[in-house]
């Protein structure tokens, strides 16, 4: 999912301009807006059924986008009839964008800043054609055709019906039925003077408010009490992770064997079951987080929208954290349990599968929390066996120096090596700041990049960024290895995060291993040196340097609601990131860089690309 | 008259607080320790006797901290002296030695500094993979072996880690062990220059 093969070309923006950069690609479905492809949608969650409302707000857009390009180059010559088109296409398209928001999709916000930027074109278009002969007979047979009785009539009895349609307590039907008229009336008044236009709309005065606003009042609330739902059914469940490590833990204290879900499960395989359990459970809580921030966001077009409290949120913070020192004591207990039960002679094959449970789940965390918990519980069972704990005391000895020096080798290389490449946060403040007329993701006063916020529309931000950031070299930090060490992601942090493609470290991995004194037949014997093959085999970084190749932005709320299991490195396992809850997070976004790595600094080794050289 | 009179007891324990005392060592003082006895020979006979029995074992932890000490210093007596850029001198070298039953192999490890809290810079680290049994098997053979220096605490480093150095064990005689750098170089981890190593260790085995 990382991996996205554009297939598009940016125009160069001086030649292009705005217009002509958004019109060179279509949709493409599962991606974002890019350095590539600024026309995308933003991604969407999907999970309150936005997809169609999200075809229709594209549609129109393209629609609206083809056609201002064609007619801009020459806006005299168009007929007005399809002038009028555009604008009934125009309040639905802004209709759609806010429909979006209001279920919780940021896409909503930029579709909302994109019609922005198509009225003001199509108000340029109109006023041209308004000062040309043909325009001004459009505008007056429009103004005849409002008149005739026919039509009078006509409206009257639609504002009829709407106001007996909301006396009904039919919203949706009330809101359909006045836009349809309305939308045609408008399409015609905009040609004509204010005072006139007035006198045409001045009739619809009775409804237009109300049905706008209780329909929508209406569709929030519905909204929020659907993601209401959803951020029940995802939140995660922790205290029966932690009974249930527990219960297992009593049962291996008196068998080999503990009943986990229905499976005779050893101690390591309990391990193993909790460790995908707990990675479950995070997905959940990712996602939880995510679609509650959906559910309290203020929509800031709504005139009056529904009252929401920050304070709401179900899912505090503090309750991850005290799962984590929890989870963390609970899975040393169960080590500790089935320690004390083992006969000698198991202890070599138990302990030597418990590390190896162990470490990805360490490797997993961003901190060494859960090692530190778990170590006094490993020594206890290596200890039930005097000659082994021996062993497992020489390969200590034998290894943990080697561990650390090597990290201070490789991390006096990066130091070397980072000084030419500007921190990842740094750079997205840089590369997405608003300076003069250009409205990016942060305002001028703004110093860490943790509120980026969509100030203009993708399409009116990328071609600026691009030229701010591509080619330039970013540092990035706490990568994960994907896809068998050839890909690595670097975490979620401040608003951004990366993708690069990993260079072949297999050499410095045969390295380490062999410096580990590490085989098939005899594995490592320290949780430290564990965690470190396993690591660098997956292609775990401490930090990454290299040059910006493309960029793509993310809404917030769609990024962790529906965030997928094959993404859920993004966030460690652990406590969630750290978040500032705006009023409107429905309008904030996040960064994806993709990185091409001139260097990668894995904990115990440094490798630099170009030269492809080792320590 | 075949009475032990209590006093000549603490008299006995005094004597021995004091050369504690005077030897430098740590532990309780020696006014500690007469306070000690003087308290409890207010209290009685009986209070005065336990009190000489605890007051001895102090004294023997004490001469045992002593015997520690003493050990480390002993164990201080190893140098280094390399060459690299320049010469460095270092007055400590800490040689361990451990072997893998179930891999049969093991490493031999030559450091500036007893453990890592201990660590003072220049800071020197060698390691040598072997497969022998015993200590006593290294002499006499050279070995591939790793090397890193690093002169100031998170400053750079010389290092020898992919090219390694050659390494000779000249001698092992009880718990001393002298080693010689034949062959190898260092390569700077900013500059990434390289440089030929020199140096002799002279180490004690933990």
């Amino acid at each position: 999912m990382f991996v996205t093969i554009s297939r598009c070309v940016v125009l160069p923006a001086a030649l292009a301009g705005f217009w002509l950069v958004l019109g060179c690609c279509g949709v493409a479905r599962g991606a974002n807006p890019n350095s590539r492809e600024p026309t995308l949608p933003l991604e969407i969650h999907n999970l309150t059924e936005t997809q169609a409302t999200l075809k229709t707000a594209d549609t129109l857009f393209q629609s609206l986008l083809k056609d201002i390009q064609a007619i801009g180059a020459n806006p005299t010559r168009v007929a007005g009839k399809k002038l009028s088109d555009m604008h009934v296409q125009l309040r639905q398209l802004r209709r759609a964008a806010l429909d979006l928001q209001m279920l919780g999709e940021t896409a909503g916000v930029d579709y909302s800043l994109r019609a922005n930027v198509l009225a003001n074109s199509l108000s340029s278009i109109q006023r041209a054609f308004c000062s040309t002969p043909p325009g001004q007979v459009y505008t007056n047979q429009a103004q005849q055709y409002l008149s005739t009785p026919k039509n009078v009539q006509a409206r009257r009895a639609t504002v009829e019906n709407v106001q007996r349609l909301l006396d009904q307590q039919k919203l949706e039907d009330a809101f359909k039925v006045f836009n349809d008229m309305f939308d045609r009336v408008k399409s015609l008044t905009v040609f004509m003077e204010m005072r006139t236009e007035d006198s045409f709309l001045l009739e619809f005065a009775s409804v237009n408010i109300p049905v706008t606003s209780r329909r929508n009042q209406a569709f929030r609330e519905n909204a929020q009490a659907a993601l209401e739902q959803l951020a029940v059914l995802q939140m995660p469940k922790t205290q029966e992770l932690l009974q249930a490590v527990a219960a297992a833990a009593d049962a291996l204290r008196k068998a080999p064997q503990a009943d986990v879900g229905g499976q005779s499960l050893t101690g390591p395989q309990c391990l193993e079951h909790f460790g995908r359990e707990w990675r479950q459970l995070h997905l959940s809580a990712v996602r939880c987080r995510a679609i509650e921030w959906a559910r309290i966001s203020g929509i800031p077009e709504m005139t009056h929208p529904p009252r929401t409290d920050p304070q709401q949120i179900q899912l505090k913070d503090e309750i991850l954290t005290q799962f984590y020192d929890g989870l963390g004591k609970s899975l040393a207990a169960l080590i500790e349990a089935d320690a004390q039960r083992a006969a000698e002679t198991d202890v070599p094959d138990l302990y030597v599968r418990y590390l190896q449970m162990l470490a990805p789940l360490v490797a997993d965390t961003s901190d060494d929390q859960l090692s530190l918990a778990v170590q006094p519980a490993l020594e206890k069972l290596a200890g039930k066996s005097a000659v082994f704990a021996e062993e497992v005391k020489a390969y200590r000895t034998a290894t943990h120096e080697l561990l650390r020096w090597r990290e201070r080798l490789a991390h006096a290389r990066a130091t070397t090596a980072a000084t030419r490449f500007q921190p990842s946060d740094h750079a997205l403040l840089e590369f997405f700041m608003s300076q003069g007329e250009f409205s990016g993701l942060f305002t001028a006063s703004e110093d860490v990049p943790n509120r980026a916020t969509l100030l203009a529309s993708c399409p009116q931000i990328i071609p600026t960024v691009n030229q701010r950031s591509l080619e330039k070299p970013i540092l990035v930090k706490d990568l994960v290895g994907l896809t068998g060490g050839k890909l690595a992601v670097a975490r979620y942090r401040s608003r951004h995060y990366a993708t690069l493609p990993l260079p072949d470290a297999s050499a410095e991995v045969t390295r380490l291993q062999q410096d580990l004194l590490a085989t098939a037949q005899q594995p490592a014997l320290t949780l430290e040196a564990t965690v470190a093959m396993n690591s660098a085999r997956r292609g775990d970084c401490v930090a990454a340097g290299g040059a910006v190749k493309n960029f793509h932005i993310e809404g917030l709320i769609p990024r962790f609601a529906a965030l997928r299991p094959e993404a859920q490195q993004l966030v460690a396992l652990g406590p969630l990131p750290v978040e500032v809850i705006p009023l409107a997070f429905i309008s904030h976004v996040l960064v994806r860089f993709d990185v091409e790595p001139a260097w990668v600094h894995q904990r115990y080794f440094f490798l630099n690309v170009a030269a492809g050289q080792g320590p | 008259m075949f009475h032990v009179c209590p006093w000549r007891r603490v008299a006995g324990c005094l004597t021995l607080g004091l050369f504690s005392a005077a030897a430098g060592c740590g532990g309780k003082s020696i006014s500690d320790l007469a306070s000690s006895v003087k308290d409890a020979a207010s209290q009685g006979a009986q209070s005065v006797q336990e009190t000489a029995q605890q007051v001895s074992q102090d004294v023997a932890g004490t001469a045992r901290g002593l015997a520690d000490k003493a050990s480390q210093v002993a164990q201080l007596a190893g140098t280094m002296k390399l060459a690299i850029d320049q010469p460095l001198e270092i007055s400590a070298c800490y040689a361990s030695f451990s072997r893998l039953q179930a891999a049969g192999m093991g490493v031999l490890q030559l450091q500036s500094y007893r453990d890592a809290q201990q660590e003072a810079f220049p800071s020197v680290f060698v390691r040598v993979q072997h497969s022998v049994a015993t200590p006593a098997q290294l002499a006499g053979q050279t070995f591939d072996a790793q090397m890193f220096v690093q002169s100031q605490e998170n400053g750079p480093l010389w290092a020898a880690t992919v090219q390694p150095v050659q390494l000779k064990i000249t001698s092992i005689e009880e718990r001393r062990i002298t080693a010689e750098i034949v062959g190898g170089s260092l390569v700077h981890s900013t500059t990434g220059t390289s440089q030929v190593v020199t140096g002799v260790f002279e180490g004690v085995l933990q």
